[in-house]
């Protein structure tokens, strides 16, 4: 019933019942005379002429009887009214005629007229509605005046960020590798063929956990085999020839690099697969304008039956032209204790010159072969916080995971 | 640099460094001063090292590099007590050297570098060198008691006892923690019982020191694993040879067999051997070489190369103990090759990307919470038992054995205190304040970790239904339904805290910010929160 609103009547009616449905409630404990009747029900008229009309209430003498039960009353009808629902036409048609709605149009006019012919603020519903605004003036705003700041809710500019290489790197056919951040050795290193007194594993290398201290258990599947590459050597290896230690294995640290995901994938990994993680990693570093707490590593790996150095010359110049946007890159030899070869990407980028871009190589058969991997495996990982502090407008890392709320609000959105 | 230059008979010039995987750092005066990629090529944190890959890769001299060494008869007794404490030594004369203060500098460095950086704090390396004049041989390296043996130390005027050296000598208390526990401590001292030194941790100030205008040297090495202690030998052997120096062959005599025999001359110039098939270096490398290219190459590198039918037989200098794998050796051929020569491939195969549904889900809570008008915020994962007690939890913590600092001693298992800890920060920026976070949290007493999502809304006056809005509204959003269930909670006002239920599991918790939480954090407004497992959430969500 949208257009109708109640009329006083209407509005009565809803509050107190309608006066046919009082008159008959009256009638239900028995006959009553016309006199008495009329005493208690007010608009006894109308009462009367609706109670009659419905066949509820007959009249014998002076007598008023009760001939049959009220249904389908209009209350409900009025009910919906008030609330702007549409209603049927047969019972609008009555609640006009009885004068209970009137059309909206009337009361909107009644209060449009009130500004005919005046200066107004702000343009009304019922200037709208009635066509008056043709009869109003609207004040001009000053529209040049500064407006007033309000900031969105949005991301904060470094997820934002990470999550715009999430989308270049899916593009590129990387798959997502997440993992856990309390990390055994076993797979932060041990299966990465870092040797047990390798000096990143010490206190001042790796954050450990004080309780748990071990994880409970590992997939000794894996174990024994990564343990004899280290202890003798697989596939042609001599290993690095010292005892591996089972229960170091199972010391649980954080997390401190990438790589990590990389070697839990290595069991299922699919041939051909690409692989992609954004790893939150922790090292033992004095905070600084270069290190924090825990930082991002974006790295990943690719797998196929055939790749070989010239393949991981592509990949890395795929990468340079798409977070780097350049042609123009050196490869310099480099060093991890996982490939072999190493290499270190450095392109040209048109604001900051050369820049270390990343780190890839070729794995290792020492990390490959234990994990049960026959084909060869690049991996690469990705240092690209610098072009998008470039981009932001930032030029402390430590801004770039920034809690302070009046600078993250009034970033731009770059990414 | 001078001296660089002279002993590699040619011109420096940065470009070189890649070779030998350094970095320049900065060239001032005469200096030059390199930082080295490669952690497991110690025998190329040296001028003689850098200056041995530039004769090489230049043709100055290909092959193995010489290395002779006199076969002497001077011998190291070694007591059958220092087994179980330090048990290898390897040492060897060097006679025609110039001893100067330049060259005393370069040779500390070595030393330095070798038994800090590669023996990890003298643990598996320690080095000392010795005026040769001075002393007598045969040397005697054995074990004794702590208070058995005196002498005085360099940096020393006093006579002290091995105990005392590691309590009150400054270098004794640095490397104590090598001796702990031990009964016994090394010594090595010469034929007429006078010490030299006392490894892993200081020389004598008589026979253990070395000055300008010496030409005789002795230097030793002692570990516990031989193979390291023979390495550094040939390192540091080789050094002294490309410096002009005449080399004569020490013998630790051990009183048993060990890994190397029973009598075991320094510097150990046999090479190791190493052969693979002509074909792994175009599988590894992708590129097809000419068989004398290929040796060619590996010459440059200072290896000796065979190729005989499909087999490539290779010696390895006696000063490389990093090549564990053909792969080591194929990785030299492509370093003197040219990374930048090689000619790029694409890949071939087709892969879909995609991103793990915790991240797509992650990725959802996040846009929503943005569209509610929060702002994202992201905090460390690393926290303090501080930021546990100032919401007026009693907890166990997730705690680290080796913090650098109490700040981040702890794997947060909430992030709601992070974002109490972020408000702190930002309290005189524009109110009202809303943010929100998803992030990793640790669980307690499990070393795995979950997302979660917490919020917080602060103003002048909020109230409870400004942050239960938003619950709903991402709920909705979420199509998972939800109760709040009253709760009593140290973190929230007493009657306005909840856990938040989804069919019968708690999945967070909604309330308002403890006004004693607010003074802990020194906060002014009051705050309401919540903080929901969001790795949970996506089980329940549609």
């Amino acid at each position: 019933m949208g257009g109708y609103v109640l009329t006083d009547e209407g509005r009565k009616y809803l509050k107190d019942g309608l006066p046919e449905v009082r008159l008959a409630e009256l009638l239900s404990s028995g006959p009553k005379s016309m006199e008495d009747a009329k005493k208690k029900i007010d608009s006894f008229s109308v009462a009367l002429l609706w109670a009659k009309k419905n066949g509820w209430v007959a009249i014998e003498g002076s007598q008023l009887r009760l001939i049959s039960q009220p249904k389908d009353t209009l209350h409900e009808k009025l009910a919906a009214a008030s609330e702007g629902k549409e209603t049927d036409k047969e019972s609008l048609s009555v609640l006009l005629s009885r004068r209970l709605v009137a059309e909206h149009r009337m009361t909107l006019e009644k209060q449009a007229q009130k500004h005919v012919g005046k200066e107004v603020t702000s343009l009304s519903k019922e200037l709208i509605a009635t066509g008056r605004w043709k009869d109003v003036k609207l004040k001009p705003y000053n529209i040049e005046a500064a407006a007033k700041t309000i900031y969105p809710g949005k991301k904060h500019h470094y997820t934002a960020f990470l999550d715009w290489v999430k989308g270049r790197l899916t593009a590129l056919g990387f798959e997502e590798m997440l993992g856990p951040i309390m990390e055994t050795e076993f797979w932060n290193m041990d299966a990465l063929y870092m040797p047990q007194f390798h000096s990143a594993r010490d206190i001042h290398g790796v954050y450990q956990l004080k309780d748990p201290k071990f994880a409970d258990k590992l997939e000794d599947r894996w174990l024994e085999p990564v343990k004899a590459a280290h202890e003798s050597g697989v596939a042609g290896s001599r290993g690095w020839g010292y005892k591996f230690d089972a229960d170091q294995a199972h010391r649980l640290v954080l997390r401190s690099q990438g790589t990590a995901l990389s070697a839990r994938q290595l069991p299922s990994a699919k041939v051909p697969g690409r692989y992609f993680s954004i790893a939150r990693c922790f090292r033992p570093d004095v905070v600084d304008a270069s290190h924090l707490p825990d930082f991002f590593q974006i790295e990943g790996i690719i797998l196929d039956k055939t790749l070989t150095f010239r393949h991981l010359v592509g990949v890395l110049r795929m990468f340079a032209k798409e977070f780097a946007g350049t042609d123009r890159i050196k490869l310099v030899p480099s060093y991890f204790p996982f490939t072999e070869p190493s290499v270190e990407l450095v392109a040209y980028h048109k604001e900051l010159g050369w820049l270390e871009l990343g780190g890839a190589g070729v794995f290792r058969p020492e990390v490959t072969k234990p994990l049960g991997v026959n084909v060869p495996v690049i991996a690469w990982g990705l240092g690209i916080d610098r072009i998008a502090m470039l981009k932001m407008g930032i030029n402390d890392i430590r801004e770039m995971f920034s809690q302070n709320l009046d600078f993250i609000r009034k970033r731009e959105v770059v990414y | 640099m001078k001296n660089l230059e002279k002993l590699a008979k040619r011109k420096f010039s940065e470009h070189d460094l890649e070779y030998a995987k350094a970095e320049l750092e900065g060239i001032s005066g005469d200096v030059v001063k390199l930082k080295s990629a490669d952690t497991n090529r110690p025998d190329l944190w040296s001028e003689e090292g850098i200056a041995r890959v530039m004769r090489g890769i230049h043709g100055v001299s290909g092959g193995i590099p010489k290395l002779l060494a006199k076969k002497g008869t001077k011998k190291i007794m070694v007591a059958s007590h220092v087994a179980s404490v330090r048990p290898f030594i390897s040492g060897f004369v060097a006679d025609n050297v110039h001893v100067t203060d330049e060259m005393l500098r370069g040779m500390i460095a070595m030393q330095e570098n070798l038994s800090e950086n590669f023996g990890r704090k003298r643990q598996q390396i320690a080095i000392g060198i010795y005026s040769r004049r001075k002393m007598k041989f045969p040397l005697k390296y054995d074990a004794v008691e702590p208070d058995a043996v005196k002498f005085v130390p360099l940096e020393s005027d006093e006579e002290m006892s091995l105990r005392q050296i590691l309590q009150k000598h400054p270098t004794g208390k640095k490397y104590a923690g090598l001796l702990r526990g031990m009964s016994h401590y090394p010594i090595l001292s010469d034929a007429k019982g006078e010490v030299l030194s006392f490894p892993p941790v200081i020389n004598s100030s008589t026979l253990g020191k070395v000055e300008p205008g010496e030409a005789s040297l002795f230097v030793e090495v002692t570990g516990p694993d031989q193979r390291q202690v023979m390495l550094a030998a040939n390192i540091l052997a080789q050094a002294f040879f490309d410096n002009g120096a005449k080399l004569e062959a020490v013998t630790s005599v051990y009183p048993n067999k060990t890994p190397m025999g029973k009598d075991v001359a320094a510097p150990d110039t046999t090479p190791q051997k190493i052969s693979f098939q002509f074909g792994d270096i175009e599988q590894l490398l992708g590129i097809k070489l000419a068989k004398e290219d290929a040796i060619s190459l590996l010459e440059r590198m200072q290896y000796n190369a065979k190729i005989t039918g499909t087999k490539v037989a290779v010696e390895v200098p006696c000063y490389r103990g990093d090549i564990m794998h053909p792969v080591d050796v194929i990785e030299d051929i492509a370093i003197a090759y040219g990374y930048n020569k090689f000619e790029q491939l694409e890949l071939e195969s087709f892969t879909a990307g995609a991103l793990d549904r915790t991240t797509v889900f992650t990725e959802k809570l996040r846009r929503i919470m943005a569209g509610l008008g929060l702002q994202e915020v992201i905090s460390p994962i690393l926290t303090s038992r501080q930021a546990s007690e100032n919401m007026n939890m009693k907890e166990e913590m997730l705690e680290l054995e080796n913090p650098m600092t109490e700040t981040y001693s702890a794997v947060r298992t909430s992030i709601l205190p992070l974002l109490m800890q972020c408000l702190s920060r930002n309290k005189n920026v524009e109110y009202p304040q809303k943010v929100f976070e998803a992030g990793e949290c640790g669980i307690m007493l499990m070393a795995k970790d979950i997302i979660k999502l917490a919020a917080c809304i602060t103003d002048s006056s909020v109230s409870f239904e400004h942050i239960s809005s938003i619950l709903d509204a991402l709920m909705r959003s979420l199509g998972v339904e939800y109760k709040i269930r009253q709760v009593h909670d140290p973190r929230f006002i007493e009657g306005r805290a909840g856990v938040i239920m989804v069919g019968g599991d708690k999945l967070g918790v909604i309330g308002e910010l403890h006004p004693q939480v607010l003074n802990n954090w020194g906060l002014e407004n009051p705050v309401v929160a919540f903080e929901l497992n969001a790795s949970r959430l996506m089980e329940k969500a549609k």
